[in-house]
């Protein structure tokens, strides 16, 4: 008898699991473009295929007795028809987004605005390219992607682990943490925000041709060798620091308008 | 007439070789004087002896002989004049060569310099492709490359505007205003930064510009300035830069 309960429990969570997620293989793509106004979660998923859940915050919800009656309501009155939005038809059973595919690029764009989203929770495969978007409010956090990464908000802070670049992060007002693994030296390493701090942590053997540039200050626990200028002492604070690491390497770009920059030597 | 004279006279007196009178005057001599006839004596019988000897006609051998060494002579003169002959023939050989190495090597020097030229249209090609990119960090590393070109090679700058204009990545649009500051001499790319400044919406590329904008003194750029100034969406940090950054320009 507690067997089978157990079991009935078993296997009516796989189903509202997998109720809850949205998955889309992801054969022959090389790029995911993804774009949403709210805290975004990516993780690296063990299948070849994009997921998409939502973030704990949606279970709290389910748990609610109330929300959960209120929430069933909504789906009978939802039966048979399908959301539209301004920017385009949901094309994720009810996710709120809008996915289209161009050549090997997919770009997954939520459709729901800021008010209705309360976090993203994404998985992709680990070495697909990846650009994300989080627009105006929104945060991103990644880990442990070893193909390309693009991130961009506003507000919202940037925070990535266990990556390996290459890696172009622009941030706004929000902070910006990166964490590398090991740094790629395929292409250059791009990090800016206007007036937030970036903080960067690099494994102490990199390799790289190293360009820091802010009005505010840097902190760092590597040696540079600092070239000596003589003459006009640096008023403008516009000038930038240019070193080479371990004989230099990848191009890294960190730039903040105004605010600290902080390498980290792992 | 002394006898020394006479002495002297006798060897042309026995060959006939005298005028009369001297001849005269010689036997006239020779009849008194017994030491000049011994004279005349011992001379004649010296040439009689000198003219009995009969003349040695070399043998027949001998000139056979000599022939042969002749010809071996020949023969070993003639293989060196024939050795002697390329040997000239070597010399020409090489200034032909020389010649022919010379014309390749033009030949060869006018070739390399269109090469030259492509390459540099092999690099622009590559660069303008790159900078179409689908990854962002590969389209900054085109513009990065762009930095290297001259200012003359307006393919490139075009590109790299329409990058500052149009690309959706803000670190590549931010690259391109750097690397168009590069250019900032050409009218066509202060154009560009000015109009940049009226309509990118990102705040670093905005604080990027304006400073690249007073950078280079272009007076033109305060009063889109001023207008950012007074606009009230302005964020504040980028007040600051434009006051900053005005107070150099005015």
């Amino acid at each position: 008898m507690k067997k089978i309960f157990i079991l009935v429990l078993f296997v009516s969570t796989i189903i509202s699991a997998q109720k809850k997620d949205f998955k889309y293989a992801l054969t022959g793509i090389k790029k995911v473009v993804l774009s949403s106004d709210t805290a975004i979660r990516v993780e690296v998923g063990t299948t070849q295929e994009l997921i998409l859940s939502d973030s704990n915050n949606n279970d709290k919800h389910n748990n609610d007795h109330f929300s959960e009656e209120k929430s069933s309501t909504k789906e009978d009155k939802r039966k048979g028809l399908t959301a539209v939005y301004p920017e385009g038809k949901d094309d994720t059973n009810g996710y709120g987004f809008s996915i289209s595919k161009e050549g090997d690029i997919l770009y997954v764009t939520d459709l729901k605005s800021h008010f209705q989203r309360h976090g993203l929770f994404v998985k992709l495969p680990k070495n697909i390219n990846i650009s994300v978007d989080a627009e105006n409010l929104g945060s991103i956090y990644m880990e442990g992607f070893t193909g390309e990464v693009e991130a961009s908000a506003n507000v919202g802070k940037i925070e990535m682990k266990n990556v390996t670049g290459p890696i172009t992060v622009d941030a706004n007002v929000g902070k910006v943490n990166i964490d590398f693994v090991k740094v790629s030296q395929k292409s250059p390493i791009t990090i800016s925000t206007s007036i937030s701090e970036i903080d960067v942590a690099i494994p102490a053997n990199t390799q790289a041709n190293l360009e820091l540039k802010t009005q505010g200050t840097v902190y760092t626990n590597f040696d540079f060798d600092m070239p000596k200028k003589k003459g006009l002492p640096n008023v403008s604070g516009r000038k930038s620091i240019v070193s080479k690491l371990n004989n230099g390497g990848v191009k890294i770009y960190i730039k903040s308008s105004m605010g600290n920059i902080y390498l980290r030597k792992k | 007439m002394e006898c020394r004279d006479i002495e002297n006279k006798l060897n042309d007196y026995l060959e006939d070789n005298l005028s009369e009178i001297e001849k005269s005057e010689v036997e006239h001599h020779l009849k008194t004087c017994a030491n000049c006839q011994q004279e005349l004596a011992e001379l004649k019988s010296f040439l009689a002896v000198l003219d009995n000897d009969t003349m040695e006609t070399p043998s027949a051998n001998l000139k056979l002989n000599f022939e042969q060494m002749l010809a071996q002579e020949i023969e070993r003169h003639n293989p060196k004049v024939v050795q002697l002959k390329p040997k000239t023939d070597w010399k020409s050989y090489l200034r032909v060569a020389a010649s022919i190495l010379i014309v390749i090597s033009a030949f060869l020097l006018g070739k390399y310099q269109p090469n030259k030229t492509s390459s540099i249209e092999k690099n622009t090609a590559q660069v303008l492709t790159l900078l179409e990119d689908n990854s962002a960090s590969k389209r900054i590393l085109a513009v990065n490359n762009a930095e290297e070109f001259t200012s003359k090679n307006t393919k490139i700058i075009e590109a790299l505007i329409n990058r500052l204009f149009f690309d959706k990545n803000t670190n590549v649009r931010l690259a391109a205003a750097e690397a168009l500051s590069k250019f900032s001499s050409e009218e066509l790319v202060r154009d560009a930064l000015i109009k940049s400044l009226e309509t990118d919406k990102s705040t670093i590329v905005q604080i990027e510009v304006i400073t690249i904008l007073s950078k280079i003194q272009e007076k033109r750029a305060i009063k889109p300035m001023e207008k950012m100034l007074e606009n009230e969406e302005t964020p504040q940090y980028v007040k600051q830069q434009l006051e900053l950054n005005l107070s150099t320009l005015l």
